[in-house]
């Protein structure tokens, strides 16, 4: 009686754990996203904040470029958070075979560490000087640096969520057949 | 024996019947665009020297087919669908432009989309236009095609004719290229299909 009590409640203990295993698995959860999606919005407002302090030049450019893959990180994050709370399955399906190579999530994290690094002593030395053009190259690095750094956010982002990585275009794309004979607008329709 | 009167009512009565059963089946023969003819079967088109090809996958308007070589189309139509409904008759076309870009402003595809409505309103009547834009992330001129991309922007015109409906629209087909898409849907053939569709759906239970 005792044995069988036993291996019933063995039997639950694993179903459960791999339950656990294939919810987990599933992707990221509401609050795992909810977490990025504040963060990609803290990054956004410092870029735009950033951004505000330039007229024009290659540093407001560079700034601009980071707002804008942040930005569309954040839109990915918000729709996959929609997806989940209207219960909609959604896959992003690759038109071709991917050209880039699979992405090694170890390399995407050094190459993060590296970026940030870069950033940081970049943001330390223009800190040295009170303006001139050593000043103003060190910032011009720092937003490159910052702009990579969003750019490997992004592609780390795409890996936790499954979606392909974008793949080069203009090589090995079908011919699209034409639809047919052109004519005026007025006669087509 | 009848009287002469009451044999002409009865002969009337059965002409008006024949007119109100011709007038209820769905009138084939009524042009379409692109130099097709709505009601035709997908051999007929085909006979126009159109290719088909079916779309892989299920369609939600019964049998789809990408069409080419037809006989007129825009000069920018990138691709021309064609949905035959459950009894092989169109009711139903789709075509969509190039994607014009990069113009993340979308302006090159919001000056052919208004070219467009004035074509159409000439052929289906004056149309009714939505423009919802986004005054809260993609707000900027120059995210305008993001904005629809992301569902929070839309831009269409209806337009209403006695048996076409029509919607033009501008849609994102990525980032910073917009495209347009036009469907026209044959109102007769339309009654036809969701009355089909809902034996088919009976059928499938």
């Amino acid at each position: 009686m005792k044995k069988t009590f036993v291996t019933i409640v063995a039997a639950v203990a694993l179903s459960a754990s791999v339950a656990a295993a294939v919810v987990h698995g599933a992707g990221p959860s509401t609050a795992e996203l909810d977490v990025e999606i504040a963060s990609i919005k803290t990054e956004i407002a410092a870029a735009d904040a950033q951004a505000a302090l330039y007229s024009g030049g290659l540093i407001l450019a560079q700034t601009q470029l980071r707002v804008t893959i942040l930005k569309n990180t954040l839109a990915m994050l918000e729709q996959k958070r929609a997806s989940f709370l209207r219960g909609i399955t959604l896959n992003y399906q690759e038109p071709t075979p991917r050209i880039s190579a699979p992405f090694d999530d170890a390399a995407a994290i050094s190459e993060l560490d590296k970026a940030r690094g870069d950033a940081k002593a970049t943001q330390r030395e223009a800190a040295m000087y009170s303006g001139g053009l050593i000043q103003t190259m060190a910032l011009v690095r720092e937003a490159t640096a910052k702009t990579t750094e969003a750019a490997i956010e992004q592609r780390i982002a795409f890996m936790k969520l499954g979606i392909p990585l974008p793949f080069l275009s203009g090589t090995n794309l079908p011919v699209p057949k034409s639809p047919g004979k052109t004519t005026s607008d007025k006669n087509a329709l | 024996m009848l009287s002469r009167r009451a044999a002409l009512a009865l002969a009337v009565a059965f002409l008006l019947s024949i007119l109100v059963a011709v007038a209820a089946e769905p009138d084939a023969g009524v042009s379409a665009p692109f130099g097709l003819t709505w009601g035709m079967s997908s051999e007929e088109v085909r006979k126009t020297g159109a290719q088909l090809t079916a779309n892989a996958g299920r369609s939600e308007f019964g049998a789809a087919f990408t069409a080419t070589d037809l006989s007129k189309v825009l000069s920018d139509t990138e691709s021309v669908f064609l949905f035959f409904g459950y009894k092989d008759k169109l009711w139903r076309i789709a075509a969509a432009g190039h994607p014009m870009g990069p113009n993340p402003s979308g302006s090159q595809a919001v000056s052919r989309y208004q070219e467009l409505a004035t074509v159409l309103s000439d052929r289906y009547g004056r149309g009714l236009e939505t423009d919802i834009r986004d005054r809260e992330m993609w707000k900027g001129p120059n995210e305008y095609v993001m904005s629809l991309r992301q569902g929070r922007a839309f831009r269409y015109t209806n337009f209403h004719s006695t048996n076409v409906d029509v919607e033009l629209s501008v849609r994102a087909a990525d980032s910073d290229k917009a495209y347009y898409l036009i469907l026209f849907q044959y109102g007769p053939g339309a009654r036809e299909f969701e009355a089909d569709k809902k034996v088919h759906e009976k059928d499938a239970l």
